[in-house]
């Protein structure tokens, strides 16, 4: 498959009163076209802000793209001028938000917020605008379109507003959709909904769609690649077989053993993460999981890992896989055993 | 531990909303909570599982129905009696930043409910406070702090301990988890259950996240719109579901790894809830339920005992 998006050593950081926080410092990926790539992470590991820098959306004045290059398709997001930008936005990438509560304009019916994009990026007349906003309407499955078009967002439940929020991603056929955390607010049996209807415009579309999120869940659903974030940087990526079957890294043994297994039969205990994330006024200048990592030896405190490389797709940022390290084997096999 | 500590009978609380509408929140529920144990409450948004707990804490007055609380009902207490009650029953809420009273520090949060109960006075309950801190999995250093130095996690923690430094003997969790981060949910699960062990606390966890409830919860109740639906031992609701609603809701978590992907057939559920200012007529469920039948309209089914322990309100059985 073609490669879509390529995002190389992005490095953000944002100036506050309390001093720079480098949210992303130096994060690598790439995204095939019609494919998924879930980001996970904890709120605060630069999942978001990685979703706002490729969409040209870093906050100004106080943030700022400090190193790397996002190129999509022949060109390098980080260098266009706000009016190539704004080009590219609603157009070619799709954004669909969180909060389905506050992305929607309330003063405006929702089919003029759908036709608005449209209207900017496509040559169509008004009408014809209506028309192909009616059929968005009903493909992301609105029962009668018409008379919803002409409704306000507050005539709508959080679900509906959802299906809204991603008709308007999808109105100019983008080849990219960036989803922050799409079904977060929604309840189980809706996000189940919307996360079939996504599903489904990629295969009738053959879009790329980045899903950020902090549901395991929802990655096991649908996503075909995976990005755990820590901490502002990439610490394992891989396919989702591989991150759920073979994950490397212990922030991922982590997060995969402190949800509670349903199929289990027995009550087991939760086995977190203790301590919480490092301040990213001053990250770590080694690994900066290695102050919650049951493995931590005396060079992660240090050092920064390299990347080590297991598959054509499954890579992970940790010491215990360096062939310096000491009884490396033990290591993985403990965190993997935990696992099962 | 097999004493019912709470019964709450038939209760119901309705809303007046204006214009001569009202929201029925919570519709005639009946369930019994026995000494340590843990009952989750799950439903969707709007379905009524927070205000059930706000009824019990006494938060709401109920609008009919009643809430006996270790064989009193709670609504012929007299102030001493209320006064009491109020120490035993304690609430732990969602949001751990808005429950934190901003400008006092967590020495003072924590110490507001010993003071109003004089419970201890001063060494003694510096003490305290500082033991409940460490209980939680603080520092004692931390008391002279205020709730904005702490990350969302912690804040939880000192909400715990707030509610904890009264010696209360059953606590309302109302989503106490959700709003935190999946590594540091954890923590905080495994700090409810050790307490409820060394304690002997009662719960009512009330989320919507239906793996943590199972994990946590002896027996879980599930509603929708107001209504109870099913009640069962947390084993038995999830392998052997009886009600058409929990069999949807069940369906819709996403699966735990991408082997099991597709595996699991979902059960969709066309449209959204109704609104509970206009439910329908006879079983709330009936419009989305994939079984219903015309009976289903005209009479809200009986919540009855199908199997031991097992109850459900469904014309299906």
């Amino acid at each position: 498959m073609a490669q879509l998006l390529e995002v190389k050593d992005l490095k953000v950081s944002f100036r506050t009163y309390g001093g720079e926080v480098q949210a992303v410092r130096g994060v690598s990926f790439s995204i095939d076209e019609g494919e998924t790539l879930a980001i996970v992470g904890e709120s605060g590991c630069g999942k978001s802000v990685t979703a706002q820098a490729i969409m040209g959306m870093v906050p100004v004045p106080h943030g700022k793209v400090q190193n790397g290059q996002i190129i999509f398709g022949d060109r390098d997001i980080t260098k266009l001028s706000k009016k190539q930008l704004e080009q590219i936005r609603g157009s070619e990438i799709g954004m669909i938000f969180q909060d389905p509560m506050t992305s929607l304009n309330p003063t405006m019916i929702i089919g003029n917020q759908i036709r608005e994009g449209i209207l900017t990026h496509q040559k169509l007349s008004k009408n014809e605008a209506k028309k192909k906003s009616i059929e968005l309407l009903k493909l992301v499955g609105i029962s009668d379109p018409e008379k919803r078009y002409s409704q306000y967002p507050h005539e709508f439940s959080g679900g509906m507003r959802q299906r809204v929020v991603i008709a308007i991603a999808l109105a100019c056929d983008p080849k990219l959709i960036i989803a922050d955390e799409p079904t977060t607010a929604l309840d189980v049996t809706i996000q189940a909904q919307i996360l079939d209807l996504l599903k489904d415009i990629q295969q009738k579309r053959n879009s790329s769609i980045m899903l950020i999120t902090h549901d395991l869940g929802v990655v096991a659903e649908v996503a075909d690649r995976v990005a755990v974030m820590y901490a502002g940087v990439v610490v394992e990526s891989g396919t989702v077989k591989e991150i759920f079957e073979s994950p490397k890294h212990p922030y991922t043994w982590g997060l995969l053993k402190s949800v509670p297994n349903l199929d289990s039969p027995e009550k087991e205990r939760l086995i977190p993460i203790e301590g919480s994330p490092p301040d990213l006024f001053a990250p770590p200048k080694g690994c900066p999981f290695a102050s919650r990592c049951p493995f931590a030896m005396e060079v992660c405190v240090l050092h920064m890992p390299d990347t080590e490389t297991f598959s054509n797709h499954h890579y992970a940022k940790c010491w215990l896989h360096d062939h310096r390290a000491v009884k490396v084997e033990e290591f993985i096999t403990a965190g993997s055993e935990q696992l099962v | 531990m097999s004493e019912n500590v709470l019964e709450i009978h038939d209760v119901k609380k309705h809303f007046n909303v204006g214009h001569k509408q009202v929201v029925k929140s919570v519709d005639g529920i009946s369930f019994s909570i026995k000494k340590g144990e843990t009952l989750g409450i799950v439903g969707e948004s709007g379905s009524g599982k927070s205000t059930i707990g706000r009824t019990i804490v006494g938060l709401y007055e109920a609008t009919a129905g009643k809430v006996v609380f270790e064989g009193k009902d709670i609504s012929k207490l007299n102030r001493k009696g209320k006064r009491e009650f109020n120490r035993k029953m304690q609430m732990i809420f969602q949001d751990p930043h808005a429950s934190l009273n901003p400008r006092m520090r967590v020495g003072e949060i924590i110490a507001e409910g010993i003071d109003a109960y004089g419970l201890a006075k001063g060494k003694a309950k510096q003490d305290r406070v500082f033991q409940l801190l460490e209980r939680v999995g603080l520092n004692p250093d931390h008391a002279t702090r205020f709730p904005h130095e702490f990350s969302g996690g912690q804040r939880q923690r000192i909400g715990i301990a707030r509610a904890l430094a009264v010696e209360p003997s059953f606590i309302v969790a109302d989503e106490p988890i959700s709003a935190l981060d999946v590594s540091i949910q954890a923590q905080v699960v495994n700090l409810l259950e050790d307490l409820q062990k060394e304690e002997n606390l009662t719960y009512l966890f009330i989320a919507h996240d239906l793996a943590m409830v199972k994990h946590i919860s002896d027996r879980i109740g599930v509603m929708y719109l107001g209504k109870m639906m099913e009640l069962a031992n947390s084993q038995t609701l999830f392998q052997d579901p009886l009600h058409p609603y929990t069999n949807a809701l069940l369906s819709a978590i996403p699966v735990s790894t991408p082997k099991l992907r597709g595996t699991r057939e979902r059960i969709v559920l066309g449209g959204d809830p109704p609104s509970p200012i206009n439910p329908p007529s006879g079983c709330p469920f009936r419009t989305r339920c994939p079984s219903a039948m015309e009976h289903c309209t005209i009479e809200m089914p009986e919540w009855k005992e199908v199997k031991e322990n097992h109850w459900i309100a469904c014309h299906l059985y």
